[in-house]
């Protein structure tokens, strides 16, 4: 059963240079409007900061400025289930050193939560003219320069395997219990005074109460999930595939982005330009960068960055699920264990955090190799 | 240059492991034509981008598991 590849003209444009500026163009436009529409300053988009959002919703911690079921990641996975479904490119596979995943998850999420943003954050906030974003994505790429080192000497986590059908659905199907949850906000938990509470979680105040209406939230993180799924488009693999091979194929998508990102922001007034007062951020430049050091580490070992893991996740692949759940434990974690950043600067624990998940992803980098067959 | 055809087999793993195998095959080998192995779309792009970037011309099949076989001549 031979194909050419590139049998239309659709999945030639989205896999040529063009899918990934085009992806990078359209997040650029979409999240800027979502600010207007009602999210977070500069926060259009933040897989980790809704990852983190989701977990406080779920109650897996109480920070509750920062609880919501953020539409916006379950439309993106759910947008890569549909374009891997449509292209016949939704291929369940597992088994791909599982619980080291999970740890990368874990602590990408912990550094994310120290700078106040995923990569795809990062350059929105830079976009918006939130400058403490450039020490960020400072910290990203050396940390992605650290993972680099190790996939040049051999760093990898072995071979995932093709799996039944049911294994890729199972993470959307997480999204459409998160998706019923939303909608239905169940609240039979009593407190103290017997005031309904919980299961479900939702800010009164902070950035968990600032959302755009959940259906458009939804419709957009599906349509970004399509063309990201239809591109690949990465924000790690953008600089990785620079430093690793002089590709410049996602960088221009990251690159469209920050463009697109920023054209909007002016045109909604939303530009901002200066290092004090930007939304959601900190000005402690040295936790910003570490931050970002050790999630763009954690980011380079599991092989993408958060988004990419959401497409992956859509697409059938459970190890990327399972570093999506990783990430989203570490949230829980990351705010029970006062290690995530608010706009005063880093948590008490912050440091120490990403000490041990430097130490962490070190230790991985180091002892997970395997012997290729060429 | 010889007519020997290498084998990369880089099924199941994850970016950029393939595109960086089939670079390190391409780059020192003697080979008249090397294919490697994928298992996902994704990774057929990567490899065909980064062999045809090394000045290989390379074309891909499907394979009966639903993994490709890029192949790459000089």
């Amino acid at each position: 059963m031979a194909e050419k590849t590139g049998t239309s003209s659709l999945k030639r444009f989205f896999t040529s240079r063009w899918g990934p500026i085009a992806t990078g163009a359209v997040i650029g436009i979409l999240a800027p409007l979502l600010v207007f529409w009602g999210n977070p300053g500069n926060m259009g988009i933040c897989v980790a900061c809704f990852e983190r959002d989701i977990a406080g919703a779920l109650g897996l911690h109480r920070a509750g400025v920062v609880q919501y079921i953020r539409p916006e990641i379950i439309g993106i996975l759910l947008g890569a289930l549909v374009a891997g479904l449509l292209f016949r490119e939704f291929k369940p596979k597992a088994g791909s050193a599982p619980l080291i995943r999970f740890m990368l998850g874990f602590f990408a999420m912990v550094g994310a939560l120290v700078f106040l943003g995923c990569p795809w954050r990062a350059y929105l906030r830079l976009a918006g003219g939130d400058l403490n974003a450039l020490f960020g994505i400072l910290g990203l790429i050396v940390g992605i320069g650290i993972g680099v080192l190790f996939l040049r000497g051999g760093f990898s986590l072995g071979r995932a395997r093709p799996a039944p059908k049911a294994v890729g659905l199972v993470m959307p199907l997480i999204m459409i219990a998160l998706l019923v949850l939303l909608l239905v906000a169940p609240l039979f938990g009593r407190d103290a005074d017997g005031n309904p509470v919980g299961p479900i979680f939702f800010s009164e105040s902070g950035p968990g109460s600032q959302y755009a209406f959940w259906a458009i939230a939804l419709v957009v993180g599906l349509a970004i999930g399509f063309l990201a799924q239809r591109s690949r488009f990465c924000t790690v693999g953008a600089i990785r595939d620079v430093a690793l091979m002089r590709d410049p194929h996602l960088l221009n998508g990251v690159i469209a982005l920050i463009v697109f990102a920023f054209i909007t922001n002016l045109i909604l007034g939303q530009f901002n330009l200066g290092l004090a007062d930007q939304p959601v951020a900190h000005t402690n430049q040295w936790w910003n960068v570490l931050g970002m050091v050790l999630a763009g580490f954690a980011f380079t070992l599991s092989g993408g960055c958060p988004g990419r893991h959401l497409i992956m996740s859509g697409e059938g692949n459970a190890d990327s699920g399972i570093f999506v759940i990783g990430m989203i434990t570490g949230a829980g974690f990351a705010h029970q264990f006062s290690t995530a950043s608010s706009p005063s600067g880093p948590g008490a624990f912050g440091p120490l955090a990403v000490g041990i998940g430097l130490a962490v992803c070190l230790a991985i980098g180091i002892t997970m190799r395997q012997t290729r067959s060429a | 240059m010889t007519d020997d055809v290498l084998t990369v087999d880089c099924s199941g793993l994850s970016c950029p492991e393939p595109a960086l195998a089939a670079k390190k095959a391409l780059t020192s080998t003697k080979a008249g034509m090397v294919e490697v192995l994928v298992d996902s779309s994704t990774s057929r792009d990567n490899v065909l981008r980064t062999g045809e970037r090394a000045g290989w011309t390379g074309e891909s099949e499907e394979r009966d598991d639903g993994g490709f076989r890029v192949v790459f001549r000089r």
